[in-house]
């Protein structure tokens, strides 16, 4: 956008309005860090702003009761082959939808939008008798594989491909003699890497935080992600509410060290509109 | 395409069913009865949604030492438990040798079958049930009068008291003194309004109305749902009136049972009394109230004691039995029957967690050792024992853990003046039809 | 032949969504068929069902309570939706804006609440609202401001408009960074020369902005619609599950969710999905509808 001139006053209004909007934000967030170094009864009896000392005695009793570090790992091997699959994939797919003008193109694409519509509590157990026939229980590949098809991933990247890839540059491409495929990976997949970015920074922490599927679809302990491993820290009787806590707190940092890595990706924007003027 | 698509759907579906049944195997027919636990070999899998099991199967290994077995624990935190057990049991195959069941699920399991009947040959589960408390067993009886599972515990409910609070409004902190009032409701009520009087408000007699709950849910003869028709037993109007005089004189400090305030009233000495069941003591009141002392950093203050609760209840329990699809029949069942009969290993397992067992012939041996430190040296051993004799739960059914959770959540709108008492009582039936469509209310 | 059909670029296209359609008639299409199949059919015991047709079909729609939950579900979803996608917008232009400092540290605040777990949050909630011990009854009384404690969670409309706060918070930093990529997509030349012709910034936020900004804003639409009608989990946590109190937080999917897995009627769980899904179908084609009238 341009850089308008702001007036003082209207600059620290302004600011004023981010700010709070970004404590409103912080505020709980950090409140659910601080618990992790707090004790069970004074995670139910107040609520906390300065962090406690119970921080190593709630590691010890995580690590009483699982083994959250294997958790870690096997989230890792679930959700970045998901996410790739996921980005480029959907990107393919997006691709296919916004440039090409084949027949049947519109339901083919409500087919797409509508596998979104059922809830997924219920398409569950349809997808366990899938796996049970496919012998896919007690792998990886059922919450692996299926990510080929997100929609939602393909209709955001559709509308950006839409809206800011021009027809031209494709062209161009196909008078200089590229293959389909040429274009594809060279021109398309760099002009709608802030679409594909911002879509896989969601797509990882919705894998990341998945609990239901791996849990009917896994059997062994030493498989189970790190979300099955935080509500296994849970005791059947107490609470163990800041063990809780800390092992959530261990899980959102990977998610948090993607979305500040990926922070730059997404803030430069694009440069089409160079090819555009 | 579309019509293509159905009907490859409709083989792919036809063609899982013949997948399905060709699965079930016959059961193995060795005779394993004459066979020492050491002949016993291979590998069991065993789901439950506590870990306790975990703590058992070193006990076990010692005695079996050639069955490996893998334990998966699986917080029924939100249903997944239940949740996963049904996927896996609905679609034949595979999943656990062994499983738990908890009471709010437990017969719903033996309606659908998921557990192998023991009573018949090979197991003659008969015999090993006869030293147990009566209902354990007693209450996992399917249609056919089989036993399904067996536990190592029973759960006999008590009422727990801060002896301080005691001690300042009856002038004794006697357990059989305070008894006099807890033990008869009216007397309970009147207890509480003495409560409320000494400290003008701010101390309770209970956390909440809803910790009566369990023993009033004992106190029917009939089960919520007989021939296709709905009971509400008295008990549930005299709850729901006595919810609100309670809350409206100040009695029970508002809480919900399991919510953090709750937990947290535990501790900071606002509430004199806790309506728990065995596991309850261990488990929930002494790392709520004493979290310090519990986890060895200190002494206990001893400032709890035991008395007689206005009826005699009891609250959850685990019960464990034998997937009917499993392949590894022989090696389940000596699990399950160590678990629920080994009198060596449950007298280890008292006395190690203090959790109170149901093979009677070992509560008689290990009562006399028990003295409890939380409580001010009390034989918590000694009255859950005779209370366990009490129990009779010949009127449960399967939904009643949904019964129950319904009328709770009419009693809070009544109790919280949101409706009145008529209309709360219509939207519970209301309620009720959700749960069973085709049950006949009144 | 298919040489022949490949000849046309246009037809190419099959070859590039030919993945996605083969991934998903794997995996998505036999659940989707499956719950069809289970929609028809009545739980005997837990692991029993018996075919009984349309009958669950009749029961969702002459059932009183699943249009309770279509209100409820409606209600909680528009008095986020509308702020959301405000504030989402409103932020997003603003953050784009490359004069603002630390736009990147902002972002990732405003992300933050998509990070903190709905159990987290039941639990905070039970804490901040509990009525004789909770911390905001505790302040209130305090300075004076009320004289007894508010029992907060037992106000139906209260509890409807908590949710709707929960997910406001929790998803307009997400929405904010979808129509930032869709910003930032926005050649900044197209200002620069409206800037020469004289327009001001509202000029060129209703002129530039919004028109090039209409997919981004569609599928933020949709995408919310799906996911907003599908709302389940912060009800489920703030009270008991049971969409307490008085049903006021009993939403579609948190109905469906208590009739499979609290009731084990699977078959009427399937029926209700079905429902939601046609609904659900409805007002996304209406909303493509609507956008694509004002192009």
């Amino acid at each position: 956008m341009v850089e308008g001139k702001v007036k003082p006053v209207r600059t620290i209004l302004l600011y004023a309005f981010l700010i709070i909007m970004a404590i409103i934000c912080i505020v709980p967030f950090y409140m659910m860090i601080i618990n992790a170094t707090r004790s069970n009864t004074e995670i139910s009896q107040n609520i906390w702003l300065t962090p406690g000392d119970q921080l190593l005695i709630n590691y010890k009793i995580i690590q009483g009761k699982v083994n959250i570090w294997k958790g870690f790992i096997n989230s890792v091997i679930i959700a970045v082959p998901a996410v790739l699959l996921s980005a480029f994939f959907s990107t393919l797919t997006a691709y296919g939808f916004a440039k090409f003008q084949f027949k049947g193109k519109n339901l083919l694409f409500w087919f797409v939008l509508g596998t979104m519509m059922i809830p997924q509590q219920l398409g569950l157990i349809g997808f366990y008798d899938l796996c049970v026939n496919l012998r896919l229980i007690d792998s990886f590949l059922p919450l692996i594989l299926p990510n080929i098809a997100n929609a939602a991933m393909v209709f955001f990247i559709k509308s950006y491909i839409e809206s800011s890839i021009p027809d031209s540059l494709i062209e161009a491409g196909l008078i200089d003699g590229a293959s389909e495929f040429f274009i594809f990976n060279k021109i398309i997949i760099p002009l709608s890497m802030p679409s594909i970015a911002t879509m896989s920074i969601f797509t990882f922490i919705n894998k990341w935080n998945d609990l239901i599927n791996p849990l009917v679809l896994l059997n062994t302990s030493t498989k189970f992600p790190m979300p099955i491993i935080v509500s296994n820290i849970r005791g059947l009787y107490e609470a163990n509410f800041g063990a809780i806590y800390l092992g959530v707190a261990i899980s959102v940092t990977p998610i948090l060290i993607v979305v500040i890595t990926f922070a730059k990706q997404l803030m430069s924007g694009l440069t089409v509109g160079a090819v555009k003027g | 395409m579309k019509k293509i698509l159905m009907l490859a759907m409709i083989a792919l579906v036809s063609f899982t069913s013949i997948m399905a049944n060709g699965q079930k195997e016959a059961a193995q027919s060795t005779d394993w009865s004459s066979m020492a636990p050491a002949d016993f070999s291979g590998k069991i899998t065993v789901w439950s949604f506590t870990d306790e099991i975990g703590g058992m199967i070193p006990y076990f290994n010692e005695l079996y030492p050639n069955i490996e077995v893998e334990f998966v624990v699986i917080p029924n935190q939100d249903e997944v438990y239940l949740n996963k057990i049904n996927t896996t049991l609905r679609s034949g195959a595979g999943g656990p040798d062994v499983f738990t069941g908890e009471a709010a699920f437990y017969k719903q399991f033996i309606e659908a079958g998921y557990w192998e009947p023991l009573s018949g040959a090979p197991y003659n589960a008969e015999e090993l049930v006869k030293d147990l408390v009566p209902y354990v067993p007693g209450s996992t009886r399917d249609a056919n009068g089989k036993i399904t599972a067996l536990s190592w515990q029973a759960t006999p409910g008590a009422l727990f008291y801060r002896r301080s609070i005691a001690k300042e409004v009856l002038g004794t902190d006697d357990p059989a003194a305070v008894s006099k009032y807890t033990s008869d409701l009216n007397k309970f009520y009147e207890l509480g309004a003495m409560v409320e009087k000494k400290y003008s408000g701010e101390k309770y007699l209970l956390a909440g109305y809803g910790d009566m709950a369990q023993f009033i849910y004992n106190l029917r003869k009939k089960p919520y749902v007989e021939n296709n028709k709905l009971n509400i037993p008295q008990g549930f109007y005299d709850y729901m009136k006595l919810s609100k005089e309670m809350r409206d004189n100040n009695i029970e400090a508002g809480t919900s049972t399991w919510q953090p305030s709750w937990f947290s009233s535990m501790a900071d000495g606002s509430v004199m009394c806790y309506i728990l069941p065995t596991w309850g003591l261990h488990y929930v009141l002494k790392p709520n109230a004493e979290p310090e002392a519990n986890n060895g950093e200190k002494a206990f203050s001893g400032d709890w004691g035991l008395a007689v609760p206005p009826a005699s209840y009891s609250w959850g329990g685990t019960w464990i039995g034998i997937n009917s699809m499993s392949k590894e029949k022989a090696l389940a069942y000596q699990f399950v029957k160590f678990v629920g009969s080994n009198e060596d290993f449950l007298e280890k397992w008292a006395k190690k967690t203090g959790d109170f067992v149901a093979n009677t012939k070992v509560i008689d041996k290990v009562t006399p050792s028990f003295s409890e430190p939380f409580l001010g040296g009390q034989n918590h051993y000694a009255y859950f024992g005779k209370e366990a004799k009490k129990i009779d739960v010949s009127f449960r059914g399967p939904w009643d853990f949904q019964i129950e959770n319904a009328w709770g959540d009419q009693v809070a709108l009544y109790v919280d003046g949101i409706k009145s008492f008529d209309e709360a009582v219509a939207d519970f039936k209301k309620a009720v039809k959700e749960i069973l469509p085709e049950v006949e209310i009144e | 032949m298919f040489n022949n059909f490949f000849k046309k670029r246009d037809n190419k296209g099959y070859l590039f969504i030919l993945p996605y359609f083969l991934a998903m008639l794997t995996f998505q299409v036999y659940p989707i068929i499956y719950t069809f199949f289970l929609s028809l059919q009545k739980p005997i015991n837990m692991i029993k069902s018996e075919f009984v047709g349309f009958a669950n079909y009749q029961r969702v729609l002459t059932n009183e309570l699943f249009y309770t939950s279509i209100g409820n579900t409606f209600f909680i979803w528009l008095m986020n939706y509308i702020p959301q996608i405000i504030f989402a917008l409103l932020l997003g232009v603003i953050l784009t804006n490359k004069s603002i400092k630390g736009r990147e540290a902002l972002r990732t605040a405003y992300f933050l609440p998509n990070l903190v777990t709905a159990s987290s949050i039941g639990v905070l909630f039970a804490v901040l609202l509990d009525w004789r011990f909770g911390t905001l009854n505790h302040a209130l009384v305090n300075f004076g401001i009320v004289q007894e404690p508010i029992k907060w969670l037992s106000q139906g409309l209260f509890a409807q408009g908590a949710v709707s706060f929960i997910q406001w918070w929790q998803w307009f930093g997400y929405t904010m960074i979808i129509m930032m990529a869709g910003l930032n997509a926005i050649s900044s030349e197209l200002y620069e020369a409206a800037h020469i012709d004289g327009a001001s910034r509202t000029q060129a936020f209703f002129r530039i902005t919004l028109p090039l900004l209409k997919p981004t804003i569609l599928y933020v639409m949709v995408t919310s619609l799906i996911g907003g009608l599908q709302i389940f989990d912060i009800p489920r946590v703030l009270t008991n599950g049971r969409g307490a109190p008085d049903n006021s937080l009993l939403t579609m999917v948190l109905y469906l969710y208590n009739q499979a897995f609290k009731n084990f009627n699977l078959g009427y769980a399937a029926a209700l999905a079905y429902v939601l899904f046609i609904l659900i179908l409805i007002f996304s084609a209406l909303l493509f509808k609507a956008f694509d009238e004002k192009k």
